[in-house]
């Protein structure tokens, strides 16, 4: 998946023999994704730290379980949206979500302060939208929209056909526009 | 196509995944329907909104700190080598698992209930004590004197009826107290007499006992001896329950002999010297043959040299009293010396000597004193058909 260095199945080998410091490789490479995605299924920054640290941690200790059948990037969604599941669960139960968008690092470049603050509140309602969706139509549209996953690695990580994906993709993004009627109502023009 | 297949493609249009085909019959149903086309751009807007929410950066030093847990992990047993440990870990660990459960087990099967203490306290000497006593004699029993130590033995099988012993003379007042279970009142109290009095020196005076035990504790004036007394009736009472042969008698006797005789060692105020129990020789209560029985009985009982008429004629009553009432009856009787063996002979027309038992004889009083009177306690039991059953006694355990 990365051309840069050793590729992940090296560095999963290597790392399965012991060697520690490939394993950080890896880490450096696939924390922002899996942390964007983790936190985007959460909406809360800290949590979406924690829950990372652990999708690391856990991946490490059953590494040798990886037999590089898939990429282990996908191994690795696979771990972080089943950890973030579970937190998010219980995060809607406690209703303790909250979006903790001023600790947020906008990576793509500098952006208008007016048009900062509209952006912020149109992300403030798409997070929310996504916060409202069920878990599998929140999973399949982050890792699909958000994260560009192909069909068949989002089929992978979900343990689903091609076929399954592409019709729950659909009923997700039917379910985010319905949450999403009061950013249509004020933003859409027919 | 209607709006509702095309839009089912829409999604997959947007994605670019269908086929040529199937995407140009879609976008021509879009040239032509504005909904399916209001559609397919929500759709795409939605999608739109959600590729553009901002990448997050992970926090400062967030690999840093993966690292951190993944180096302590490393360094960490897995559970498998945390369960098995070493061998020279585990095996001490099992060994001292195996004796400690072997000494709690060992302790815990060491502490097994202790037997059920009796309510009841009983008197000094144990009960296979006294049987063992009671079973090396014979059943017409002449009981050498014993030690001081030892006590006297009654042979009683039911509860006994012990009364009032008045003794004036001794300096010791008995104490008269109501008797709920008393039957001879009326003959105790005509026949309450000073033994110790000296203007009778040569006659044997009869004190009869018909009341009950606790009657008798109450009028020594020795509220120590009462519980005892009350032992001693409910000990006679239960082993005269269970009696059905020889050796059951002779150890109900020897509980109830016990009983009455820490009685006596606690302090009658007459101790007697000699003690003998006589069961009579016709069991059962026969009220028609009551009136000949006792006449013949009288006749028999002034033919007692040994014994004043009106002592012959209360050992009688009380024979007939444990007869009819099935409860043992204590009479006690003053004989000379040397009359001790004519007044045993004379007994046993009266019925089986099952006991004899003798005590040290004690200085305070005017009867010992002289050597020539000797007092007998004789505890008539009533025939076996006629035992009156026991109340049940506190089984020990």
């Amino acid at each position: 998946m990365f051309a840069e260095g050793l590729g992940d199945a090296e560095c999963v080998r290597r790392v399965q023999q012991g060697d520690t410091d490939s394993f950080e490789l890896l880490v450096r490479r696939h924390q922002k994704a899996i942390f964007n995605l983790v936190y985007r299924l959460l909406g809360d920054y800290d949590e979406a730290a924690e829950i990372t640290q652990e999708v690391f941690l856990a991946a490490f200790k059953s590494i040798h379980q990886f037999r590089g059948e898939a990429n282990f990037s996908t191994w690795l969604y696979r771990i972080g949206l089943n950890h973030a599941s579970t937190r998010r669960k219980s995060l809607h139960n406690n209703h303790q979500r909250h979006i903790a968008l001023d600790s947020m690092e906008i990576a793509a470049g500098t952006i208008d302060p007016a048009k900062n603050v509209e952006h912020k509140e149109i992300q403030q309602q798409v997070q929310r939208a996504l916060d409202s969706l069920d878990p599998e139509d929140a999973r399949i549209i982050l890792l699909r929209d958000l994260q560009d996953v192909a069909y068949e690695d989002v089929a992978e990580i979900l343990d689903i056909p091609v076929g399954t994906v592409k019709s729950r993709l659909h009923r997700a993004r039917l379910a985010l526009k319905t949450s999403l009627a009061p950013y249509f109502q004020a933003n859409w023009k027919t | 196509m209607n709006c509702e297949e095309v839009q089912e493609y829409l999604s997959d249009l947007l994605d670019k995944s269908l086929g040529v085909e199937r995407a140009e019959e879609i976008e021509a149903h879009l040239t032509s329907c504005s909904l399916c086309r209001e559609e397919m751009a929500r759709l795409a807007e939605c999608r739109r909104l959600v590729s553009s929410l901002p990448e997050v950066e992970p926090p400062v030093g967030f690999a840093n700190r993966v690292m951190t847990e993944v180096l302590e992990a490393a360094r960490e047993p897995s559970f498998l080598e945390r369960l098995f440990l070493p061998f020279k870990i585990k095996i001490p660990l099992q060994a001292a698992a195996v004796v400690l459960i072997a000494v709690l087990a060992a302790y815990i099967y060491q502490k097994e209930p202790v037997p059920r203490e009796s309510a009841v306290t009983f008197p000094p000497e144990s009960s296979s004590e006294k049987q063992k006593e009671t079973a090396n004699l014979a059943p017409s029993v002449t009981h050498p004197p014993s030690a001081a130590s030892k006590t006297k033995e009654v042979a009683e099988e039911t509860k006994p009826q012990v009364d009032t012993f008045k003794d004036s003379a001794a300096g010791r007042e008995a104490q008269p107290l109501p008797r709920p279970g008393e039957q001879d009142k009326g003959i105790a109290g005509s026949l309450q007499e000073n033994r110790l009095a000296k203007s009778e020196p040569a006659s044997p005076r009869l004190e009869q006992s018909s009341a009950s035990v606790e009657s008798q504790a109450k009028g020594v004036s020795e509220p120590a001896l009462q519980p005892e007394t009350e032992i001693a009736s409910k000990d006679a009472v239960a082993s005269g329950k269970s009696l059905s042969s020889p050796e059951k008698r002779e150890g109900s006797a020897a509980s109830s002999l016990d009983s009455l005789r820490s009685r006596t060692v606690a302090g009658l105020a007459l101790p007697a010297d000699h003690e003998l129990a006589v069961r009579p020789n016709e069991p059962g209560r026969n009220d028609k043959n009551r009136g000949d029985r006792l006449a013949s009985r009288r006749a028999q009982a002034e033919r007692h040299r040994s014994l004043t008429q009106e002592e012959a004629k209360n050992l009688e009553q009380a024979r007939e009293q444990a007869i009819q009432t099935g409860q043992s009856q204590i009479v006690q009787v003053t004989v000379a010396r040397n009359q001790y063996e004519l007044f045993k002979k004379e007994l046993a027309d009266l019925g089986t000597i099952e006991m004899e038992s003798s005590m040290s004889q004690l200085k305070n009083d005017a009867v010992s004193q002289s050597s020539d009177r000797i007092r007998i306690k004789v505890t008539i039991l009533p025939p076996l058909a006629s035992q009156t059953p026991a109340p049940s006694q506190p089984s020990s355990r």
